[in-house]
């Protein structure tokens, strides 16, 4: 946890004559778990894209272990804000033809470690009975688990997840905050967690230090706040201790201000 | 009914709900006779009052001959006396040829126009150009290039039915939603990933749109193009029994023409409706 592995300096996104984000300064260490919060179209998405290699930033530069980032690369999963399941593909298929994809080996014993690596994170994700559903056939909840499970399927070393439990029920959605937990504590190989989320208490509940954005247009980073809490946590004890508290009136108050701080 | 990519893991299935396709096109078959019959009686009443007017023969004297030919389908005396239904399988025969062909090189093409603007801006005007001209323009060019006239109506057919598979395929392949191409890029899918499991899947519905609309086309052409080619097919025999003034057997042909027409789309109607998945948004 020293020199930063995800660097973004002074990076800038304009469709056309509307700049979304400007300005946005943000290093991440190697094995962190950053969570990005602000009000819907600041630019969570654009920037997750962007450091997807999606697109490339109309400003600025962004540097993933020491090299800048040219266009996707299997080093990046991602949970898209849609999940972006393909409808004509079962659960399974939707998880291996990615594996299939960033591993291409066509040997016998190739192929029967993706196998078992689809299998294994469908089973940690819940997903084993229903693998032969087509998307059509789940419901919410179990799309975005296909989805975090394909994403993690690839053994990327940066997880980019947009909003991958918006829209569910506080239940299901716990459940999943544990999950993605405990795959990321189970997969070595993903150290680095970039998230965007609209709840405090799962920005506050999972990560190690949260971004918080200011408003569009031209929308940056308004304050980076440090989660003071030690891991493993334990969701019911955290929701008592003072440190919990004072940190969700803070974020709280940044997200209330509706100030553009970064427009100069 | 499935298409399955890897037939010794059936978890890699791609899973198509075939029964249910099926059951519902049976459906609109059922639904679609009764709507015929009534269609059927007043296109009979209609057609007696122009036949009570005119040289045309009834409905009645039709029916007969209909009835006669439908009986005897396959007799075959020589090359210019053949039943209606070796008829029918010449002609059938030469359609499917002409749109076989056509399928292989539309589906293609409409994969081509559809993934590059580039492409599709310089083949725009050719299809556009050459989408309204009549078969029975295109038949001497056949003749020259083929050198036999049978083999010419293959031609027409080939060339009418491009375009409209063509047209469709382009149309599906160009409204790839971003989010798949997204997937594709993120996942690192390689062209033959990309086209198989992104540009056909999607395109799937607008292609058998395509098909179907084209195979209509062929069934509509090759009657034309029979008529100039003078050997056996249907379109031979109408204008034949027109010649011997067999008006009766010229109608009944027309409403064969007819039936086998609309079973051929309701086939392609039926593969459709199989290939159909909900978007999740
Ligand atoms: N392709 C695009 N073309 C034009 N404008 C865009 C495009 N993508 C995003 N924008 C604009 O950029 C701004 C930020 O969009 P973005 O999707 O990043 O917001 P967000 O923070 O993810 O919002 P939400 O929380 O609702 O998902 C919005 O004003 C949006 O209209
Ligand atoms: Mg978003």
């Amino acid at each position: 946890m020293t020199a930063p592995y995800l660097e973004l300096r002074g990076v800038g996104q304009s469709f056309g004559k509307y700049t979304a984000v400007a300005g946005i300064d943000l290093s991440v260490t190697r094995g962190e778990f950053v969570t990005l919060i602000g009000h819907s179209g600041c630019g969570k998405s654009t920037l997750l894209n962007l450091i997807a290699g999606l697109g490339k930033p109309t400003a600025g530069s962004i540097e993933l272990d020491g090299k800048p980032i040219s266009g996707p690369g299997a080093d990046r999963g991602m949970v898209f804000q849609n999940h972006s399941l393909l409808p004509w593909l079962s659960v399974y298929a939707n998880v291996y033809e990615a594996v299939d994809a960033v591993f291409p080996g066509r040997r016998p014993q190739e192929k029967q470690v993706k196998r078992d690596r689809v299998e294994r994170l469908l089973r940690v994700v819940g997903l084993w009975e229903h693998r032969d559903k087509r998307p059509g056939e789940l419901s919410g909840g179990m799309r975005q688990r296909t989805a975090v499970a394909r994403a993690f399927a690839i053994v990327p070393r940066v997880l980019l997840l947009d909003e991958p439990f918006g829209a569910l029920d506080a239940l299901t959605r716990t459940s999943l905050q544990d999950e993605l937990i405990n795959l990321w504590s189970f997969d070595q190989a993903t150290e680095t967690v970039l998230m965007v989320t609209h709840d405090i208490d799962e920005a506050i509940y999972l990560s190690d230090r949260i971004v918080v954005m200011t408003n569009g247009p031209r929308a940056t980073v308004r304050e980076v706040v440090q989660v003071p809490l030690a891991r493993p946590r334990e969701r019911h004890a955290m929701l008592h201790t003072a440190a919990y508290a004072d940190l969700k009136e803070h974020l709280l108050e940044l997200l209330a201000e509706r100030a553009v701080v970064g427009a100069a | 009914m499935s298409i399955v990519t890897d037939t010794t893991r059936s978890r890699e299935r791609i899973v198509i709900p075939g029964l249910r396709g099926l059951r519902s096109g049976a459906l609109a078959l059922g639904s679609g006779a009764v709507s015929l019959a009534g269609a059927a009686a007043i296109l009979g009443v209609l057609w007696a009052i122009a036949a009570w007017q005119s040289e045309l023969p009834g409905p009645i004297s039709t029916m007969g001959t209909f009835w006669r030919l439908l009986r005897d389908p396959f007799y075959d005396n020589g090359p210019n006396d053949k039943g209606i239904g070796l008829q029918l399988l010449a002609s059938l025969q030469r359609v499917f040829t002409g749109f076989a062909l056509s399928a292989l090189v539309a589906i293609p093409l409409g994969v081509l126009l559809g993934s590059n603007r580039i492409v599709r801006r310089f083949f725009d005007p050719v299809v556009q150009v050459l989408k309204p001209v009549s078969p029975l323009a295109w038949f001497p060019i056949g003749l020259v290039v083929l050198q036999s006239q049978p083999n010419a109506a293959v031609f027409v057919v080939f060339i009418c039915s491009l375009w409209p598979t063509v047209i469709n395929t382009a149309a599906g392949v160009s409204s790839i939603p971003e989010s798949h191409k997204n997937v594709a890029r993120v996942f690192q899918f390689n062209a033959w990933k990309y086209l198989t499991r992104i540009v056909l899947p999607h395109s799937l519905p607008y292609i058998i749109t395509g098909l179907r609309l084209s195979m209509g086309v062929a069934w509509l052409v090759i009657v034309a193009a029979e008529m100039l080619s003078g050997s056996a097919g249907v379109g031979f025999y109408v204008w034949d029994s027109y010649n011997a003034s067999n008006f009766e057997a010229v109608l009944s042909a027309i409403l064969f023409i007819g039936i086998i027409g609309l079973a051929l789309d309701r086939l392609f109607a039926g593969a459709g409706s199989l290939f159909s998945y909900p978007e999740v948004a």
